[in-house]
């Protein structure tokens, strides 16, 4: 039996490493500072703004509360990488027994669930105290929908993380990649207020369908949140996977050119 | 005249190691065009001539001030980081002196961020640029410059003092955006909260900015927020430069600096 959960026990394991590797070295006050109050502050500063503009807040305070999904599974799964090239543990990860999707899928595990947890946070107060209704929600379907929405953010995060083997510079991809989703995902507008073309990118991003099927869920509407959430997951999981592929391609490159850590 | 040359060329290598840190690059002309953008699609149904000034100035006031953050207040853990901070207590030039010519290169590089809105609110989104008071705007601009660039020189003396200030220039950096009033009038907030703001220039300076580029000439209340964008940010210079000689003398003294 312990021979069946050996492996189990030694991917959470490696998932949990991956997570602390963040932030092992901050204090528990540092690590809950940007946990809690960063998130907390970015969402009030763009509802505050909704609410100057006459609009109504609570639409603010959703899309914001779901994008801090982004700051979790996006910046996360990128960072890690960030830190694997700049402290030269890249190679061993290459060069350990352990398959390199193994590895992947737990760097991604906990940065998703993270995000869950820091939306969660962000929607407590939107419901709280931005007048956000949740009698009509159906709490099974929302929770469902958050998870869906950030693991394919995470997806997303994986993604752009494997370009810094192949030299591109992981802070602006990584900042480019959260700009796409704060402009085009419908976070402080509607999607279908972007010129058409921009609308094309917005719907080959997570997180838009994403969006769009827990504002659907938080009204209490059920037409379409099956399909949107469909597409959430397929968009989120064809970035994982081009992510692996990417990666076993870096690897295999890699090894024929010994030039990992040169680009 | 040694002094002048010290203080170029301190500005000079300060500016090339800023310009060149990809994260600077994205706050500088990456953050103005979001914030721009994300006003304007925000405001796309109100009347041009109510919103073009947080249009114009949301995006390039909340850029300069994340610039500064990022830059002046990081520099310190920066320099730490890469062993220099040792070096510069030890130099002849006092710390405060080294650290007042990168803020102004900061402030002038901080610039770009305004420069930037402008241009792509102009050229993208069709917002024009009206300067109904030059001189109002000039004059407001500069105190709103002087006194963020002075409370980011007493964020960086606070930074000195942890090891982890990213941490706190990332949480700081929303929270002084709202309070500060950069992209909305501090009315809308609390009375707790603009209790807060009061004591921060970059309030002050940015209440100034938008009664600049009202069609009513300055008044009696443009005024009053020059001024006290001028004192506060007095206040935050002195409180600064106390601070640095007070750290300087501790590690000099406690001989710490790199275990504290």
């Amino acid at each position: 039996m312990s021979l069946l959960f050996q492996p189990i026990a030694r991917w959470l394991r490696l998932a949990l490493l991956g997570y602390r590797a963040l932030f092992a070295w901050l204090t528990p006050l540092d690590y809950l500072t940007i946990k809690i109050i960063e998130p907390i502050a970015q969402l009030l500063f763009f509802t505050l703004l909704g609410q100057f503009a006459g609009l109504d807040p609570a639409y603010f305070a959703l899309g914001n509360a779901v994008r801090l999904a982004s700051v979790s599974g996006l910046y996360g799964c990128v960072v890690v990488m960030m830190e694997e090239r700049m402290s030269g543990t890249l190679q061993l990860v290459i060069a350990s027994a352990t398959p390199i999707g193994q590895t992947l899928v737990a760097r991604m595990a906990l940065q998703g669930l993270d995000g869950l947890l820091t939306t969660l946070l962000g929607l407590g107060v939107a419901f709280l105290f931005f007048g956000l209704d949740a009698s009509q929600v159906q709490w099974v379907w929302l929770l469902g929908a958050l998870l869906i929405t950030s693991y394919a953010i995470a997806g997303l995060g994986l993604f752009v993380s494997i370009f810094g083997v192949f030299g591109v510079d992981l802070t602006f991809a990584m900042n480019f990649a959260y700009t796409l989703l704060l402009l085009f995902c419908g976070v402080n507008f509607p999607v279908d207020a972007l010129p058409v073309p921009l609308q094309l990118v917005a719907n080959l991003l997570p997180l838009t369908h994403g969006l769009a099927a827990i504002r659907a869920i938080v009204a209490g509407e059920s037409s379409g949140v099956l399909l949107h959430l469909c597409w959430e997951a397929l968009i989120g999981l064809l970035y994982g996977l081009s992510g692996y592929f990417l990666f076993r391609y870096a690897e295999y490159r890699a090894r024929v050119l010994g030039t990992l850590d040169l680009v | 005249m040694a002094n002048v040359h010290l203080f170029i060329s301190t500005m000079a290598v300060h500016a090339a190691s800023t310009i060149k840190r990809p994260f600077y690059r994205i706050v500088l002309f990456i953050q103005p065009i979001v914030i721009a953008t994300t006003v304007h699609m925000i405001y796309r149904n109100a009347a041009e001539e109510q919103v073009a000034r947080f249009i114009l100035l949301g995006g390039g006031l909340a850029g300069i001030w994340s610039a500064m953050t990022f830059s002046t207040a990081g520099d310190v853990e920066r320099e730490r980081l890469q062993g220099v901070f040792s070096v510069l207590i030890a130099a002849p030039a006092s710390l405060a002196f080294v650290f007042t010519a990168k803020i102004v290169m900061n402030t002038l590089l901080a610039l770009l961020a305004l420069v930037i809105t402008i241009l792509y609110s102009w050229l993208v989104l069709g917002v024009h640029f009206v300067l109904p008071h030059p001189a109002a705007f000039v004059l407001a601009l500069s105190s709103f410059l002087f006194g963020t660039g002075a409370f980011a020189l007493f964020l960086a003396n606070i930074f000195l003092l942890t090891r982890t200030a990213w941490v706190f220039q990332n949480v700081l950096e929303s929270p002084l955006l709202i309070l500060g009033g950069v992209a909305f009038p501090v009315a809308i907030l609390p009375t707790w909260a603009r209790a807060i703001s009061v004591v921060l220039p970059i309030r002050w300076g940015s209440e100034a900015l938008y009664a600049a580029l009202a069609a009513t000439p300055p008044d009696a209340y443009f005024w009053q927020c020059v001024l006290w964008t001028m004192v506060t940010g007095a206040l935050y210079w002195c409180l600064a430069q106390v601070l640095f000689h007070y750290i300087e003398y501790r590690v000099r003294w406690l001989g710490n600096l790199e275990t504290a």
